[in-house]
């Protein structure tokens, strides 16, 4: 099991199943892969919404809603 | 970075960067280092995904679910997607195999019956609900 949910995971995997747990941390490389996926059409960003910085406080309400697909984006100045 | 972000010049570490897709606009391409990021680093970095190996995604719509469902179908994987039933035609638009409904009792029974060998590998985003992820758990086999 792979999460990035750092509290509640089971605190003992049955079955032998192992699990981590991780911090995302940008890194060159996996920046460059992920180009490379979106130039070649395989992985196609998901934004569900652009929204100027002070409807920061509805974007939070629709993603706590857990129906947001994708990304919500604040776009600050123009 | 460790701050600045909103500033107009920022001092970053090059090993930090990269040039952005030239299919991205500006809105996607921000959305993708967290979403796609993250997803990346825990399929391929951390789980190793190989080809042909099957993956159990919650919040699988999500912003690291959208990604993580499309890197594992790039990595030549089977990706399975547990999200709200609205979701699910989205799902397999993406790249999903299958979808599944987390507020279905039985939904982990309906991933071992869809996959008989279960899944190898399962990756918990941060949009699930707190009680989906025992659930996601169970339905996953040991390796």
């Amino acid at each position: 099991m792979i999460s990035i949910i750092l509290h509640g995971l089971p605190a003992q995997l049955e079955r032998g199943i192992t699990g981590e747990s991780f911090a995302a941390h940008g890194r060159r490389e996996r920046l460059e892969a992920l180009r490379r996926l979106v130039d070649a059409g395989t992985l196609r960003p998901q934004v569900e919404a652009v929204l100027p910085l002070d409807q920061a406080g509805e974007a939070l309400t629709q993603v706590a809603g857990r129906h947001t697909r994708g990304k919500i984006v604040l776009q600050i100045g123009q | 970075m460790a701050g600045g972000g909103f500033a107009e010049l920022a001092l970053a570490s090059a090993d930090r960067l990269a040039p952005m897709p030239g299919r991205a606009s500006f809105a996607e391409a921000a959305g993708l280092v967290i979403g796609g990021g993250t997803a990346y680093q825990g399929l391929a970095d951390r789980g190793r995904l190989q080809p042909g190996e099957t993956v159990l995604i919650t919040a699988a719509a999500g912003g690291v679910g959208s990604a993580a469902v499309q890197i594992a179908a790039a990595l030549g994987a089977r990706p399975l997607g547990v999200a709200s039933p609205g979701n699910h035609d989205y799902l397999r638009g993406l790249g999903a195999s299958a979808a599944f409904d987390y507020h279905a009792a039985d939904w982990v029974r309906q991933v071992r019956a869809a996959v008989p060998a279960a899944s190898t590998c399962c990756w918990t985003a941060p949009g699930a609900r707190p009680a989906t992820r025992p659930s996601a758990l169970s339905a996953t086999a040991a390796g």
